[in-house]
């Protein structure tokens, strides 16, 4: 599989490009911190004993980004320097120097640089191509070197523009511009490298400058402000979930690999830990992952094991399935055993009576036959000859009861004798782990061996644990904070179940031959292969990343956090992969279906998805069956929803600007009437330069008040003038005043007789 | 509340008391029985394969559910529940000692109602306990009665114990008949609405009910599920709003002590901290907010013997503080002035003539304009020359004023301004900004509850510390709060008026104040007397406030999810704005609901959730208006409203309906039948038996209202549709009746389960 990094010296070597500037943050450096805040909180906690203040870390933190704010605000270009950031503090001059100092410091201690792009960059740099650096930041090309170069004197020889010293940016051209003409480039022989769309994107390629992007294809820094915001954990690790996430994903599976590496990884490798942690409390002496989620947990916890240095214990996998071990739990010496065993049967969903018969190895009774597509769970209800079709099932069945229960005990000493030919160790001394949600499976197991498992692990239960007798314990369990996460979590074990199990069939029986037993599988379901083995390469990949760093360890609070965010707030780009991820029932009716349908979506389209969230949070089980992740399939109808829902994008950011000129562009809309001068809309500017949109007219309230102005080269007007002119498409360019504006163009409108269109936020 | 039970004893001639125990007599200091399960497992030195303490509680719980699935009697035992556990029974046994001893150190005894037993047996009035409870008279005297022994005297009867229970009624049957009480001279005092209120009354017996005031159970689950609170000195908050004196006894004072309480002691204290941290002895709290703030942190000064630190009450307000802030040497200042004035919300053209002394009369048709729309009008010029005019006078009153205000802060006491902490609600700190301009000194600390983005404005000169920080994103709390003051506000404020200047009065220096808001004098002394006895609660168990992450999900509960109690006492509450004084508001009322039900609530709150400021100056408080129109709302939004059992019922109704039937029998007389007789209960369904297996011990439903039958009985009377009111036992109980009917030679039979 390529990597991003085999596909720069693609384009490299394809295009002879004589210039190469790269981006320096999210690019080539990149800062293991959860938020951006955290920078500052760390800087003044490490000098707070110096400052007689009483102020927080976190209230300096909050000082700080203000500061930035009322800095840039001061400035037309808004291209400013620390120092113009630390001068809007109320701090004297020396501790202004202590504290900038700091952040230095802290930049210098959290900071690291992505070797692999280096690498290449100078490996091509001695191939001829000039390299040189290019920043939208407040450091001065001095601090960035002193910071972050001090170990890489090649970088820091190379040629370093910073917007804050050229007071000309990315995000707006000009840094291009003045760099072309300082350097004297031809953008024609000119790739840029870097991470952000618009600035390193839409704004090089208007200057005529190819463009590579190293853009990670989830928004992780969204992904990693949820997580800080809403489940207020800071995350440790998250350079690494950036770095596989960046330059390990393959191009074909980008996003399955992102899942692994920046999701599941850190949470497989908080749950490996634990499960490492209670088996070796519980001094056992193997782990033992139940097929199919071993194919993702075995070679995690093997990992994890190596990592540690743990040779104590050891890992493997047994090939089961509630399908395989089901018969075990079958007790033939309770008097009404093959009631209980219909009655464990009929909670399958799906499962007909003709499966049933099947299943029981006799063929369907000649009276029944009418119902054999009936699902068994029915039958209790249906009345045949006066008699319900299951009582009529089941006296039926009792004829061949000692058939059956020859085959039940066959089964039980067949799955007990696989378990300790394969596994070589009793089962007391043995953790088994599964996926979740009831351990079925683990209780069968004890069942077939007629003894307690040293532990029964799941990365997740559900209140059907305690339907047995079997103790379970689970990652996600009662005790996990949020407490709605384990309900989230039982309710759409699609959002990952598939990804875990690779493209192995589930085990269906096992069969003696000679000597051996060996398990009976279905086919492999290909089609969620390379998926699988995608996300399987980023879990690891985040492990090993994470290993080399020097920490690694996840706590459960921070799992949790990881895993709430992703189930209930995925962003688009996770929720898409999900139309292509085959999912497939291994119990009862055995269908398969890709996780989330084009007719699920448009299910949600017609319900509203504001109303069928909230349906959703208020009747966990409402639509159970057909939509499988609701979370995800809002995120498809509206990329932005849970984060708008959550503050995480608000008019104020630069997110929600972007936002308004897609859904313009998406619209087909290439120019049009711009109602809103303020705030919103010199944040949006940008944004309709990089979707190539025309503001026609521009309106504000302002202009009926005190008359036309001129703003950025708008005259701005007020709405009666603006449909004399006959505009009749708006764009809304104000969060605050959407609904009344709309209603005021309407008004204005039908007092008009104009046809009007209306796009806001 | 101990006044008002004795005099009901004695206007009802009582002569018999009973008590419940749990949350009545005994409180544990736990969030709920299951947090008791799981400390006690906890305490046991080794685990179980590996399974954590929260863990082990559900499983206790789910033991617990099927020991009485099981039980043939009408309760169950400890030792019944530990029973089922897959374990062996020494395991079982330390298990259930474990829980014991937890028990035993978690429990205590409410000083007030001992001190009602106490006086009560002294009077001779006949006094006995009854309990719902697995635990055994002896185990229950074991843990809880140990400090109070005289209390083993008095008789105790068990559910478990009796086999009958206070929620079926016949547990009240059988203490009558064991202590020859007579239900009419007889009262009952309890927590629980149905076992200790409905069931006693059914029965003729008086009853009293110990409440908070508020629906504590769904604050406590909405808390707990929707903020991950937990440990909250539940106990304490509940008994100080449950035991409150008796003229306090209202919503306001339930807000008080069970919400605010925790929240204002966590503040109070971090305010001392803080006083203290930066070695200052004197707290000056600004009126309005002085009127709670400052008996708040003299009572806990009190309780932590800081008697060294001093606290007064300073008469300050935007408005007071304000205009002798201006800086009149500055080149523009009266065009500066204008501009801010045009930043105040509220502010109408006729204050602001008012405040620069214009003749009003020239500007009566725009006198109720905004001013900041009003500055962008043509008129606006002939303001602008008339302030001009004025310019040296108003400087005069604005040195004038400043001299006042500098006079008044030295009367309070206070020569320097850098060793006192000044203490405000928030959000934007602009008094205590205005305060140091006019003093020309900084605070020793500036401290607030609760900041806004507008602190900012004046950050970079003054500095701030807030117990609620803007920055904080959990949930969104500070943005809300920031945009939903009111919620608490009118609260805080007692009658008093803003404080619109100062004047000299025989050489001294005294606030002019604007008129109060008389409505809510009441409800705001109800509401200091609720914090207040929550701070004294905790003082006298000794316990410590409660850490400011709980605090915060304590908080963001009450101001996301409001309950309807809680939301309601904001339709009798007004609000005055204290720029423009003389106006005031109520926070909740018609109009605004109307703007709410128009939308609907589901989408009124996604466009909150979407932009927070909507409809912020005409709606106060969305979510309170939301509770107010459907109580339930954020309950059900959580899926808290109904439990698992609810659930399944509705679910069999559904089926019921589907197959249209109008008449058959029950089966199952359990928790699952009260509930699914709850939902048939205004339908044209009719119930002709209700079978239930304990048929031979029971005569009636819990409830009372239905008979109980055997399975033949029902079947020999002609029961031939038999709905199953169970889901765990579903299939043996369908069995048994088959096989009944196979027995009697009955052909035709139908059922129904899930």
């Amino acid at each position: 599989m390529k990597r991003l990094i085999d596909a720069l010296n693609d384009v490299l070597a394809t295009q002879q490009y004589r210039w190469v500037s790269v981006d320096i943050f999210d690019t080539l450096v990149f800062r293991d911190i959860a938020q951006p805040e955290e920078i500052a909180e760390r800087a003044y906690a490490n000098v707070a004993n110096q400052i007689p203040l009483a102020l927080t870390a976190a209230e300096f933190a909050e000082l700080r980004k203000v500061a930035q704010q009322k800095a840039r605000a001061k400035r037309a270009d808004r291209e400013v320097t620390l120092e113009e950031i630390y001068a809007q503090m109320p701090f004297s001059a020396e501790q202004v120097t202590l504290l900038l100092n700091s952040e230095l410091a802290i930049e210098k201690q959290v900071s690291q640089i992505a070797d692999e792009l280096l690498d290449t960059l100078l490996a091509w740099q001695q191939k001829g191509c000039q390299l040189l650096l290019i920043s939208d930041m407040y450091l001065s090309a001095t601090q960035i070197r002193e910071t972050f170069f001090q170990h890489y004197p090649a970088l820091a020889a190379l040629p370093l523009y910073v917007s804050c010293e050229h007071r000309a940016s990315k995000v707006r051209g000009d840094l291009f511009k003045r760099v072309a003409e300082h350097q004297q480039i031809d953008p024609q022989e000119w790739l840029h490298i870097g991470d952000n769309p618009v600035a390193d994107g839409a704004m090089a390629r208007h200057h005529g400058i190819e463009v590579f992007s190293t853009e990670p294809a989830v928004p992780l820094n969204l992904v990693f402000k949820a997580e800080f915001s809403l489940e207020n954990t800071r995350v440790a690790s998250n350079v690494s979930r950036q770095l596989c996430s960046v330059f390990d994903a393959p191009p074909e599976y980008k996003v399955a690999h992102i899942i692994g590496a920046s999701v599941f990884g850190p949470v497989l490798m908080g749950f490996a830990d634990w499960v490492i942690d209670t088996a070796l409390n519980l001094k056992l002496q193997k782990i033992v992952c139940l097929m199919r989620d071993a194919h993702t947990l075995t070679p995690v916890i093997a990992k994890r094991l190596v990592q540690r240095g743990i040779d104590a214990l050891s890992v493997t996998s047994l090939s089961a399935s509630r399908k395989s071990t089901f018969w075990s739990a079958v007790d033939v010496q309770q008097p009404d055993w093959l009631e209980s065993l219909l009655a464990r049967l009929q909670r399958r969903r799906g499962l007909t009576l003709a499966n049933v018969c099947d299943l029981l190895g006799v063929s369907i009774p000649v009276q029944l036959d009418a119902y054999a597509d009936y699902e068994l769970r029915h039958c209790e209800k249906l009345m045949h000859q006066g008699n319900s079709v299951l009582n009529g099932l089941l006296q039926y069945l009792s004829e061949f009861s000692s058939v059956i229960a020859a085959n039940v005990a066959e089964h039980r000493q067949l799955l007990s004798d696989y378990f300790y030919q394969q596994i070589e160790c009793d089962l007391s001394q043995v953790c088994v782990v599964d996926f979740g949600n009831g351990g079925s499976i683990q209780h069968h197991l004890e069942q077939a061996c007629n003894k307690r498992a040293g532990a029964n692990l799941l990365l997740f239960s559900s209140q059907r644990i305690y339907e047995h007798n079997t103790l379970v314990s689970a990652y996600f369990g009662p005790h996990c904070s949020p407490s709605y996460l384990r309900q989230k979590f039982r309710r759409s074990p699609e959002c990952v179940e598939a990804l875990l199990l690779g493209a192995q069939g589930t085990t269906l029986s096992y069969q003696r031959r000679g000597e051996a037993i060996v398990a009976q599988q279905e086919p492999a379901l290909a089609r969620n292969g390379a998926l699988s083995e995608a996300f399987l390469h980023g879990c690891l990949s985040f492990m090993q990343r994470a290993h080399e760093q020097g920490g690694g360890a996840v706590s459960a609070q921070q799992a949790a956090a990881i895993l709430n965010r992703y189930i209930q707030r995925p962003t688009a780009q996770e929720a898409a992969i999900f139309k292509q991820v085959w999912h497939e029932d291994n119990f009862g009716a055995n269908d398969q279906f890709t996780v989330i349908s084009e007719e699920q979506v448009n299910w949600m389209r017609n319900e509203g998805v504001a109303n069928a969230l909230h349906r959703f949070d208020s009747e966990p089980n409402y639509q159970f069956g057909f939509v499988h992740w609701p979370q995800a399939v809002a995120s498809l109808i509206d990329a932005d929803i849970h984060f708008i829902k959550a503050g995480l994008i608000s008019a104020r950011t630069a997110s929600a600007a972007e936002r308004l000129a897609r859904q313009v562009a998406e619209m087909g809309w290439t120019s049009f009437t711009l109602y809103g001068a303020g705030e919103f809309f010199q944040q949006l500017l940008p944004y309709l330069h990089h979707y190539g949109l025309q503001i026609e007219r521009l309106v504000d309230r302002q202009a009926e008040l005190k008359g036309q102005y001129t703003l950025h080269g708008y005259e701005v007007m007020g709405l009666t003038p603006a449909l004399a002119a006959n505009s009749q498409r708006f764009v809304i360019a104000s969060y605050a005043f959407r609904f009344e504006i709309a209603e005021r163009i309407n008004q204005y409108a039908n007092q008009h007789g104009a046809q009007i269109e209306v796009i806001s936020l | 509340m101990i006044a008002q039970i004795k005099r009901k004893i004695v206007e009802n001639k009582i002569k018999t008391v009973s008590f419940d125990l749990f949350d009545t007599l005994i409180f544990r200091n736990t969030d709920s029985p299951t947090a008791l399960f799981a400390q006690g497992y906890h305490r046991r030195c080794t685990a179980l394969q590996g399974l954590q303490n929260d863990a082990f509680a559900d499983l206790r719980v789910a033991w617990e559910k099927k020991a009485r699935q099981v039980t043939r009697a009408g309760d169950i035992s400890l030792e019944d529940i530990y029973a089922q556990a897959p374990l062996t029974p020494e395991q079982q046994a330390q298990l259930c000692q474990a829980e014991l001893n937890q028990e035993r150190s978690s429990g205590q005894l409410n000083s007030e109602m001992l001190a009602l037993v106490s006086s009560l047996s002294e009077q001779g009035v006949a006094v006995c306990f009854i309990s719902d409870m697995y635990l055994s008279a002896q185990q229950i005297q074991d843990c809880f009665f140990h400090k109070a022994n005289w209390l083993k005297e008095i008789p105790l009867f068990v559910s478990g114990q009796v086999g009958l229970t206070k929620r079926s009624g016949e547990l009240f049957d059988f203490v009558a008949d064991q202590l020859g009480w007579d239900k009419p001279y007889w009262l009952h005092i309890g927590d629980h609405t149905i076992a200790d209120v409905q069931r006693p009354e059914q029965k003729h017996i008086h009853s009293w009910h110990v409440n908070a005031g508020l629906p504590h159970d769904d604050i406590q689950r909405l808390e707990q599920q929707a903020f991950g609170v937990k440990d909250a000195h539940y106990a304490w908050r509940f008994q100080a709003a449950a035991f409150g004196p008796e003229h306090r006894h209202s919503t306001a004072y339930a807000i008080g002590a069970y919400v605010w309480g925790p929240v204002f002691l966590g503040f109070v204290d971090w305010v001392i901290d803080m006083t203290e941290q930066a070695g200052l002895s004197k707290i000056v709290c600004l009126m309005r907010e002085a009127y709670l703030f400052t008996p708040l942190i003299k009572q806990r000064l009190a309780q932590r013997n800081l008697g060294r630190i001093k606290v007064v009450d300073c008469y300050a307000s935007r408005h007071a503080t304000f205009w002798p802030a201006v800086d009149v040497q500055a080149p523009d200042w009266l065009a500066d002035l204008l501009e801010q004035l045009a930043r105040i919300r509220r502010l109408r053209v006729a204050d602001c003539a008012q405040l620069l002394g214009l003749n009003l009369s020239h500007y009566q048709a725009h006198a109720s304009q905004r001013f900041a729309d009003f500055k962008l009008q043509s008129e606006y010029d002939q303001f602008w020359t008339e302030c001009c005019q004025r310019q040296e006078l108003v400087k005069q009153d604005i040195l004038q004023q400043r001299d006042y205000f500098q006079r008044y802060i030295k009367q309070l006491g206070i020569d320097d301004y850098g060793q006192v902490c000044v203490v405000d609600f928030g959000l934007g700190g602009s008094i205590q900004h205005y305060m140091q301009r006019c003093l020309k000194q900084h605070a020793g600390l500036n401290l607030l509850l609760a900041s806004s983005a507008r602190m900012h404005r004046f950050s970079h000169q003054t500095l701030y510390h807030a117990f609620i920080s803007h920055g904080d994103t959990q949930w969104r709390l500070a943005e809300f709060l920031a945009r939903s003051p009111d919620c608490i506000e009118s609260l805080m404020l007692g009658e008093q008026g803003s404080t619109l200047g100062y004047t000299e009065q025989n050489s001294e220096i005294v606030p002019i104040l604007g008129k109060g808001v008389t409505a809510n004098k009441s409800l705001c002394e109800d509401f200091k007397a609720g914090v207040l006895a929550y701070f004294e609660r905790v003082h006298c168990h000794d316990s410590e406030p409660l850490e400011a992450s709980r605090l915060k999900g304590i908080l963001a509960r009450y101001l996301l999810m409001p309950t309807y109690p809680e939301a309601q006492i904001f339709t009798q509450l007004r609000h005055q704005d204290n720029f423009g004084a003389e106006r005031d508001y109520p926070i909740i009322d018609q109009t605004q609901c109307d703007l709410i039900g128009e939308l609907g609530n589901t989408e009124a709150l996604s466009r909150l959730s979407q932009y927070p400021k909507w409809l912020e100056t005409q709606v106060h408080w969305p979510q309170a208006i939301v509770s107010l129109t459907q109580a339930n709302y954020f309950l059900q939004q959580l899926n808290l409203t109904a439990s698992m059992t609810q659930q399944q019922a509705k679910a069999l109704l559904n089926a019921v309906n589907a197959h249209g039937w109008k008449v058959f029998s029950v089966y199952g007389a359990g928790q699952f039948f009260v509930e699914f007789a709850a939902l048939i209960a205004n339908t044209d369904i009719q119930i002709e038996h209700v079978i239930d297996r304990q048929a031979n011990t029971r005569t009636h439903t819990e409830d009372g209202r239905f008979a109980l039958t055997t399975l033949s009985s029902a079947l020999s009377q002609g029961a031939r549709r038999i709905v199953i009111c169970s889901f765990a036992y579903k299939q043996e109980i369908a069995k048994q009746i088959n096989t009944q009917a196979q027995q009697m030679a009955i052909e035709h039979l139908e059922l129904m389960s899930l």
